[in-house]
C-alpha cells in the first residue's frame, strides 16, 4: 500500500516537473544560457581580476610600510589549471606570546561581560562570538607554538572567494531566476555580487593582515570563521535582498 | 603622510568596503517598518477609511457615473497618482499587461470587482458592488458598499471595510484593521489584527455538543478575602468545578476556574487565568499574563491580557446588544467561536484549526 502511494507520489512529481518544464521551457532555456554566459564571462575576466588584486595588494602593503610582504599569485591546484590563480600575502607572525594570549582571552571575557550593556539584538551574537573566540584561541593556540605565515590563510580566503565568484551564476540561476522574470535584472544582480566579491578581496586580505598584526596569530581561526567566507555569503545575501526590493513593472 | 595615517586610511577603507553591501539593509533598518502596522497606524486606519470614502463621494461620483455609461477611465490626479475607474461591465484583468504583478493605480469600480490572484495592489480599492480578492493576491486597502470576499492565502496590508459582510478564506491574512457593517467570517488559519463587527465568526460553526453554559451550579464558592500584604483574594486561587461566585476576584498570582462555573463579577489576576469548559462569566477579565479559555464558555465582558489569549472552540464573547472587546498581544482563537464587538490582537491573531486547538 505504502509503495503504491510512493509510486503515485513519484509519478505526480515527475508529471509536475514535466508540466513545469513544458510551460516554462523558454524561461528555463534562457536561465541555462545566462548561466553558461555569465560563468564564461567570469572565467574570461579572471586575468583582469588577478591584475587588479595584485596591483591593489602591492599598493596597500606599500602604504602600510610592511617589511617585504610578499604579494603574488599562486595556483589554486598545484600542477593543474595553472591559470586559476589567487592572490596571497607572505607575512610572518612571531609565535604567540603572553601578550597575545592576554589580549585575546581578556578581550573575549570583557566582550562577554559587556554584552549585557549592548542593545538586545546584539547581546546573544556578542556572547556567542566571545565563547567561540575563546574556544578557537585555546584550541588553535595550543598547536601554534612557532612563527606563523599568513600565506595559507590568505590563500584559503582567496580560493573560497574565487569559488563563490565562479559559482555565483549557478547559485543565482537556482534561486533568483525563480522569482525574477527580467533577464537584465538577473544579470545585473549576478554582476553586482561577483563584482563586489572581486573588488573586496584585496581589502579583506589586508584587513586580515592588519588585524592579525594587532591581535596576534591566535585570532586567525576566529577571523577565518567569522570574517572569511561567512562575511562573503552575508554580503551576497545583503545584495540579493536589496535586489529583491527593486520595483517591478507596474500598471 | 606617515605610516599611522596610512594605516588608519587603509582601516577606514577596508571598513567602508566591508560595510558597502549592507548599506541598503542598514538604511531600511534605520527607516523603520514601512509595511508593518504600528499601533498608531491601526488607530489611524478607520480615519483613513473614512477619508477615502469621502474622497470617493466628493471627487469620484461624477467619474463613476461617466464610467457606467462610457466604460473604463484611466487618468491621474493633480499629484500625478494614477487611478482607474472601471465601468459596469469592465474587468480589471483586461487592463493588466500580461505578466504584470503589480498595480500602482487606485481602482474604483462602479460594479463588482474581481482582483486577480498573485497581484500586488499598492493603492486603495473601492467598489460599489462586491469585491472578490483571488488567492495569493496582496492588496493595501479595500472599501465596498457590499460584501468583500478575501480568497485563500490572500493578504490585506492596511485596512478593509465592507458595509455588509466580510469573508476571509482559509489561510488569508488581514494585517491591519477590518470592519464590517453586519458580519465578519474568518475561516480557519486566517490571520487578523483588529476586526470590528456586530458579529465576528471564527472558523466553521459547530453543532452544539454540550451545554453552552451550565446554570446548574452545585454550590456557592466564597473566595478567601486577604487584604493588607496581599491584594484581594491572595496569590493563587482555584475555583472548583460547578460553583457559582458572586464577587470580584483580584489575585496577584494565577486564577484557575473549574468547568461549569458561573462567575458574576470582575476578574483580575496578575500572572494568568485558566478558565475551564462551559464557564459563564458576567464581567470583565484582565490579566497581565496569559488567559486560557475552555470550550463552550460564554463571557459577556471585555477580555484584556498583556500576553496571549488562547480560546478553545465554540466560545461566545458579548452579545449583539452588549458588544465587548478582546485585546491581547497574541490571540489564538478556536473554530466555532463568535465575538460581538472588537477583537484586537496587537501582534498576531489567528483562527486555529480544530485539531490544533487547545
Amino acid at each position: 500500500m505504502k509503495s503504491t502511494q510512493a509510486q503515485q507520489r513519484s509519478h505526480r512529481q515527475k508529471h509536475l516537473l514535466r508540466e513545469l518544464l513544458r510551460s516554462n521551457w523558454r524561461g528555463v532555456a534562457e536561465t541555462i544560457a545566462m548561466l553558461l554566459g555569465l560563468t564564461l564571462a567570469s572565467g574570461l575576466l579572471l586575468p583582469f581580476m588577478q591584475t587588479f588584486w595584485t596591483f591593489a595588494l602591492v599598493q596597500m602593503t606599500s602604504l602600510l610600510g610592511a617589511e617585504n610582504p610578499g604579494v603574488g599569485l599562486v595556483p589554486v591546484f598545484q600542477g593543474q589549471w595553472e591559470r586559476l590563480q589567487v592572490p596571497t600575502l607572505h607575512y610572518l607572525f612571531p609565535a604567540p606570546n603572553h601578550h597575545d594570549w592576554l589580549i585575546n582571552l581578556g578581550g573575549a571575557t570583557v566582550t562577554f561581560l559587556l554584552a549585557g550593556l549592548a542593545p538586545a539584538l546584539l547581546r546573544v551574537p556578542l556572547r556567542v562570538l566571545s565563547v567561540l573566540h575563546v574556544f578557537c584561541v585555546v584550541l588553535g593556540g595550543l598547536g601554534t607554538q612557532v612563527a606563523t605565515d599568513i600565506a595559507p590563510h590568505a590563500k584559503s580566503l582567496a580560493t573560497l572567494t574565487l569559488c563563490l565568484i565562479l559559482l555565483m551564476p549557478l547559485l543565482l540561476a537556482l534561486t533568483h531566476s525563480i522569482i525574477e522574470p527580467r533577464a537584465p535584472h538577473r544579470a545585473w544582480v549576478c554582476a553586482l555580487c561577483s563584482g563586489y566579491l572581486a573588488f573586496s578581496l584585496p581589502f579583506k586580505l589586508i584587513g586580515h593582515m592588519v588585524l592579525l598584526d594587532l591581535l596576534g596569530p591566535l585570532a586567525m581561526p576566529t577571523l577565518f570563521l567569522l570574517f572569511g567566507p561567512a562575511l562573503d555569503l552575508l554580503a551576497v545575501v545583503a545584495i540579493y535582498a536589496w535586489a529583491l526590493s527593486w520595483q517591478q513593472e507596474a500598471v | 603622510m606617515n605610516t599611522l595615517q596610512n594605516g588608519l586610511l587603509l582601516a577606514s577603507l577596508c571598513t567602508a568596503v566591508g560595510v558597502l553591501p549592507f548599506v541598503p539593509t542598514l538604511l531600511t533598518r534605520l527607516r523603520g517598518p514601512r509595511v508593518g502596522q504600528t499601533r498608531q497606524t491601526l488607530s489611524d486606519a478607520s480615519v483613513q477609511c473614512e477619508n477615502f470614502r469621502r474622497l470617493i463621494e466628493n471627487d469620484f461620483a461624477s467619474l463613476i457615473n461617466l464610467a457606467r455609461k462610457n466604460g473604463t477611465i484611466r487618468s491621474a490626479n493633480d499629484h500625478g497618482q494614477p487611478f482607474i475607474v472601471l465601468g459596469f461591465q469592465s474587468n480589471l484583468v483586461e487592463l493588466l499587461a500580461p505578466g504584470s504583478k503589480r498595480l500602482r493605480s487606485c481602482v474604483i469600480a462602479s460594479g463588482h470587482l474581481d482582483i486577480p490572484g498573485e497581484l500586488i495592489c499598492d493603492r486603495e480599492i473601492f467598489a460599489e458592488g462586491q469585491i472578490n480578492v483571488a488567492p495569493h493576491a496582496v492588496v493595501k486597502s479595500l472599501l465596498s458598499h457590499r460584501d468583500i470576499a478575501i480568497g485563500p492565502r490572500a493578504r490585506v496590508t492596511r485596512w478593509a471595510r465592507s458595509d455588509r459582510r466580510l469573508d476571509v478564506a482559509e489561510g488569508a491574512c488581514i494585517k491591519g484593521w477590518a470592519s464590517a457593517g453586519i458580519e465578519i467570517a474568518l475561516a480557519r488559519r486566517a490571520c487578523f489584527q483588529k476586526v470590528l463587527a456586530p458579529q465576528i465568526r471564527f472558523g466553521r460553526q459547530q453543532d452544539q455538543t454540550g451545554p453552552r453554559h451550565n446554570t446548574d451550579t452545585t454550590g456557592r464558592f466564597e473566595p478567601p478575602v486577604r487584604s493588607g500584604t496581599r491584594p484581594g483574594n491572595g496569590h493563587d486561587l482555584q475555583i472548583p468545578a460547578g460553583h457559582a461566585v458572586k464577587e470580584d476576584l483580584i489575585l496577584s498570582g494565577v486564577l484557575v476556574i473549574g468547568d461549569g462555573c458561573h462567575i458574576i463579577g470582575q476578574i483580575r489576576a496578575e500572572k494568568g487565568i485558566r478558565i475551564g469548559a462551559d464557564v459563564r462569566i458576567d464581567g470583565a477579565i484582565h490579566a497581565n499574563g496569559g488567559i486560557e479559555i475552555g470550550p463552550r464558555s460564554c463571557i459577556s465582558g471585555p477580555v484584556v491580557s498583556n500576553g496571549k489569549i488562547t480560546v478553545a472552540q465554540a466560545c461566545v464573547f458579548g452579545s449583539t446588544d452588549e458588544p465587548c472587546t478582546l485585546s491581547a498581544e497574541t490571540i489564538m482563537i478556536g473554530e466555532g467561536c463568535v465575538a460581538h464587538g472588537t477583537v484586537h490582537a496587537l501582534c498576531r491573531g489567528e483562527v486555529i484549526a480544530e485539531r490544533n486547538a487547545p
